[in-house]
């Protein structure tokens, strides 16, 4: 996409960051894909069409970074639940890290947010 | 919920999909409707989708098939090879992950079951070529990998080593020959065909691969069985009647009539009928000769299929044969 004819600059950076929302969601719990997508609308602007998270998952699923295991549901068929593995934690600290930085940086050269988010290379 | 008019929005976004992701492959696109699927159905289930209303806020959300198609070609340029997909559990209640009987017996004729001479290997080769769960490139894989199966090679290593017996045994008991009054030319012809630093690995490829090659499409057929949806089952038909186990009933029951139709039997009767009378002195004495007449005679194992009209005599002959082999490599 040219920098001019972005309609939405936030399109790119959601599609880079929304992997590790959602690995940073299975941190805690163990979710199906129903429930995750709902999670994740919860904070705005975070997911535009929901059924984009499944191809995610399976890429994730694939990478490694998350397993799944079938478990029955008192209603429907059985659901998927996925659950965050050891290189998936890994990866989430690893972006974790450099997010804070990243975030950091934006935030003083557009010169907002400093006081906000605490010393840099927090 | 008026499913009535949940279900056509649902199932015509699901078309759309399905159309959309073709691209992806089998494995991809399965897995991407489950995931699809599974999302709209908890939705029906949590309440929140009753109408048509808000049937179209749902799928709205979920967003344009082309969208979603898009996002997953997208990570399939630097996905990694990543982990088998792993299936539903063991032992569901009241869903069950598709089988794969079909493939399971396909792969059994095509290795066990082809001791059923030319029948068992071809209702293998058939079993595949109707299974939705295999490429073409895997089915043409499984159907020339190799021709006849495990069983067909078995029984020509049977021939080959059959033949070192008895050529070398003519070696040590050339003088014992003469006294036979009637040469006898031969007990086999393949180990002169191939001689065995080709034969003996060539038998072995042929024994080994097709079970090598039918273990890595079932292993395939499991993983693309497993992205497909659960199948329902229904608790009052506790047994299931599928592939396996009527493969396994045909393998197991009695079949008299196989022996006759073994081609290694064919095989050595071709040979084996100059080992008349009694063969094992005749055929000790001539064996060396026989060689030389072999080498002439029947270039090919598979000639032998011609040897159909001279049935009745195979049994004993073959006998003979065996014990030609059995009893000339005791002086060695």
């Amino acid at each position: 996409m040219e920098p001019g004819e972005a309609q939405n600059p936030l399109t790119q950076l959601r599609r880079g960051v929304i992997e590790y929302c959602v690995l940073a969601l299975l941190t805690t719990d163990e979710l199906y894909g129903f429930d995750l997508v709902k999670r994740l609308g919860e904070s705005e602007g975070l997911v535009t069409s929901e059924g984009t998270i499944y191809p995610l998952l399976s890429r994730m699923r694939r990478a490694g970074w998350v397993t799944t295991t079938w478990r029955e549901s008192e209603s429907g068929p059985p659901r998927r639940y996925y659950a965050i593995t050891r290189s998936g934690q890994h990866a989430l600290d690893g972006f974790t890290t450099e997010w804070s930085r990243f975030r950091d940086s934006v935030d003083g050269v557009l010169g907002t947010g400093e006081g906000q988010h605490g010393a840099r290379r927090g | 919920m008026e499913r009535a008019v949940v279900d056509p929005l649902v199932e015509d976004y699901l078309r759309r999909l399905d159309a959309a992701a073709y691209p992806l492959g089998d494995d991809r696109r399965g897995e991407l409707m489950a995931g699809i699927r599974e999302h709209i159905d908890a939705a029906i289930a949590s309440g929140e989708v009753h109408d048509e209303a808000s049937t179209r806020v749902l799928l709205d959300r979920l967003g344009d098939p082309a969208e979603i198609v898009a996002a997953a070609r997208d990570e399939s340029v630097d996905g990694p090879a990543g982990t088998p997909y792993p299936g539903p559990p063991a032992a569901p209640v009241s869903y069950r992950r598709p089988g794969i009987g079909l493939e399971i017996t396909a792969a059994l004729f095509l290795t066990v079951g082809s001791v059923l001479f030319v029948v068992g290997w071809l209702v293998g080769v058939v079993l595949v070529w109707a299974s939705r769960r295999w490429t073409v490139g895997e089915k043409l894989l499984a159907t020339l990998v190799f021709p006849g199966g495990p069983a067909f090679a078995l029984f020509l290593a049977g021939a080959v080593t059959g033949t070192q017996s008895c050529s070398s045994s003519s070696e040590t008991d050339g003088l014992g020959g003469p006294a036979i009054g009637t040469p006898v030319e031969t007990c086999t012809t393949s180990g002169l065909v191939l001689p065995p630093w080709i034969g003996v690995p060539l038998f072995a490829a042929w024994v080994v691969l097709p079970v090598i090659v039918a273990g890595v499409l079932l292993m395939r057929a499991r993983r693309r069985a497993d992205a497909e949806l659960p199948i329902a089952v229904d608790p009052s038909t506790a047994t299931r009647w599928g592939g396996l186990e009527i493969a396994a009933v045909l393998l197991l029951s009695p079949r008299p009539s196989v022996p006759n139709a073994l081609p290694g039997r064919l095989f050595l009767s071709r040979d084996g009928r100059r080992c008349s009378g009694e063969p094992c002195n005749e055929a000790r004495g001539a064996a060396g000769k026989g060689r030389l007449t072999s080498v002439n005679g029947d270039p090919h194992p598979l000639g032998a299929a011609g040897g159909h009209g001279r049935q009745p005599r195979d049994r004993q002959e073959h006998r003979a044969a065996a014990r030609c082999g059995a009893s000339t490599s005791a002086p060695e």
